[in-house]
């Protein structure tokens, strides 16, 4: 007899069961509630499914994570050049829990593209999009491009030095394109510069316009993913199966958890700093955008003036944006039947070149314009990120 | 719970998986109150600093204010009830605004200077002093005020709010006595 037989359903616990049992009763007689319930959770799904199928309901989690913190930020904050930066200080510096709040949607926002990369990277690994799956993968590209937008809207509205000059050098760019470019550019600032009118185009885009995109997308990649069943491991097909709940749900939860640890431990060791207040006279050292747009600054670079007829920049611009045309094209250009590496040298090949590239441009836009200090020897890198001075210790 | 790798379509027969099962086995039970009580302190630690954010307005309290110049004491003769502006301060959003947002009625009677707040103590319109009847009366839904702020028809609950008064160098100066007037 082990200690656990000690362990007795107490009165309280027949209580709440019937308690339970009642209120499951009342829904399922009026909205079939349960019965629904119960055809989500029973879904039967292969039983060894790894620790990257939860990638998904990381997202998952760290999309609900953005809207609580969002819409509490949208409470104190001001859509408006003489007010915006004033209220981010407030709520970082007075409001009870600002803070937290504020660093919670910015870490989170990072975490979400990151997951997000790392979801796709897990479809794309097992070739998941293969046929019947291929819309859910167009869906998943444009919740994507959503979230790529969100943090380039969401960027901007803090008004501080850095995020005026990012966001100004990156509705620039557009405008090297021919015919329509002047016109682009002008369409997201609303206007020449960058001025309250692009504040407000952005915090709508950010907040009303984006969130709808996104749930939307959502609930179309959950039910479509529901209908066809998530895919097997590649080659083990008939591997046995288990119903989704609690069997999935644990290792969805567990990683979930680990998430929260990391975003809160993220959130207190390295906040994000508020800088000073944007200053259309003064452009601060070392503007860059963010990470994930780093490849694609980085990339552009490298083209001359002129190419033949054409810009160097405009060349640049198509071939970067052409890494999200790959993208979409993935379950085309992996034709193949087949979901083993093996069986998709030649893809897995073009998609690993591209990765290599995608990160290496990332980190020469990460060091470009910086002194990178590394056991006692400074080197500077210049705007290529090629090493330039090196000074000893 | 055990329905391995079935597509549930029991419609018919309702079986109330997560209810069941904390009823049969002690090892269950257990665990199930384990993981209950787990989610709950993680949404507890969760919720809290969110009901806190919400709440912060709680936390401002308006404090008592400085002694605001009104005007020249020749400005309201014996006998007169005027009605004159004077700042509130408030915390709106990231701004301490200190607009001219309060009325505060004057009257000058043989011995006495009274200053009340015009906000009716029923649902906060604003109350004209009207000479004809003597009276201070409200608009909305006819409270009805004597000259020194006592109600006397209407269904106003208290008196008009009074603000500190003071005559110095010949001008007249309010103070509010911190709660909300
Ligand atoms: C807000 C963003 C997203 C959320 C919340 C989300 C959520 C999920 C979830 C919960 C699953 C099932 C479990 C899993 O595979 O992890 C899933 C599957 C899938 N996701 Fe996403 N996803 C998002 C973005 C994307 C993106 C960016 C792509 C690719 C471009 C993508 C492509 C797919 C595909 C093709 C499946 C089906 C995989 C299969 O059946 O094995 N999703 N998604």
């Amino acid at each position: 007899m082990s200690y656990l037989d000690l362990v007795q359903p107490t009165a309280g616990d027949r209580l709440a069961v019937r308690a339970l049992k009642a209120t499951a009763r009342f829904l399922e007689d009026r909205i079939r509630l349960v019965s629904l319930v119960d055809f989500l959770a029973s879904k039967p799904v292969p039983h060894d499914l790894n620790w990257a199928y939860t990638l998904g309901s990381v997202c998952l989690f760290l999309l609900a994570n953005q809207i609580v913190t969002g819409v509490l930020l949208a409470l104190y904050y001001r859509p408006a050049i003489s007010e915006a930066y004033e209220s981010v200080r407030h709520i970082e510096e007075e409001v009870t829990c600002g803070w937290l709040v504020r660093q919670l949607h910015a870490w989170g926002a990072n975490l979400m593209i990151l997951a997000l990369c790392f979801h796709m990277a897990r479809v794309l690994w097992y070739g998941s999009y293969k046929k019947p799956r291929e819309i859910n993968w167009l869906i998943g590209v444009g919740l994507l491009l959503a979230t790529l937008t969100f943090g380039f809207t969401g960027y901007l509205l803090p008004w501080d030095q850095l995020s005026y000059w990012a966001s100004k050098v990156g509705t620039e760019i557009p405008g090297a394109l021919p015919v329509i470019g002047s016109v682009l550019v002008k369409v997201m600032r609303g206007g020449e510069e960058i001025t309250g009118a692009t504040v407000g185009r952005f915090y709508t885009l950010h907040t009303l316009v984006l969130p709808g995109i996104v749930l939307g997308l959502v609930f179309l990649h959950l039910a479509i993913m529901r209908y066809h069943g998530i895919t097997a491991l590649p080659g083990k097909e008939h591997s046995r199966k288990v119903p989704f709940f609690p069997h999935h749900v644990m290792k969805d939860a567990i990683s979930i958890y680990l998430t929260l640890a990391v975003l809160y431990v993220l959130v207190v060791v390295s906040p994000w700093k508020l800088h000073e207040k944007a200053d259309a006279l003064v452009t601060p050292e070392g503007v860059k955008p963010e990470w994930y747009f780093l490849w694609m600054y980085q990339f552009i670079k490298y083209f001359p003036q002129q190419i033949g007829f054409m810009s160097g920049k405009v060349v640049g611009i198509v071939l970067s944006s052409g890494v999200f045309g790959l993208l979409a094209l993935a379950p085309v250009l992996d034709f193949g039947e087949g979901r083993l590496i093996q069986q998709r040298k030649l893809f897995m090949s073009l998609a690993l070149a591209v990765l290599l590239g995608v990160l290496s441009l990332t980190v020469l836009g990460y060091i470009c314009e910086r002194d990178i200090s590394l056991l006692g020897t400074t080197i500077h890198f210049d705007i290529k990120g090629f090493p330039e001075k090196v000074t000893g210790k | 719970m055990n329905r391995v790798g079935t597509e549930s379509g029991a419609l018919e027969d309702v079986s109330v998986s997560a209810a069941d099962a904390g009823g049969g086995l002690p090892r269950r039970c257990m665990l199930l109150r384990l993981a209950a009580a787990l989610q709950a302190a993680t949404a507890a630690a969760l919720g809290l600093p969110v009901v806190r954010f919400l709440l912060a307005p709680l936390r401002s309290r308006v404090a008592a204010s400085e002694w605001q110049r009104l005007t020249a004491s020749a400005d309201v003769p014996l006998g007169a009830t005027i009605a004159l502006k004077y700042r509130i301060p408030e915390a709106e959003g990231y701004r301490q605004s200190a607009a001219d947002t309060g009325t505060v009625w004057v009257a000058r009677r043989p011995g006495r200077l009274d200053a009340f707040s015009a906000v009716c103590t029923h649902l906060g319109c604003n109350v004209a002093w009207e000479p004809a009847r003597n009276v201070f009366a409200c608009p909305c839904h006819g409270g009805l005020f004597s000259a020194a702020g006592q109600v006397v028809g209407g269904p106003p609950p208290r008196p008009l709010t009074q603000l500190e008064i003071k005559e110095e160098g010949g001008a007249i100066w309010v103070r509010s006595k911190g709660n909300r007037v």
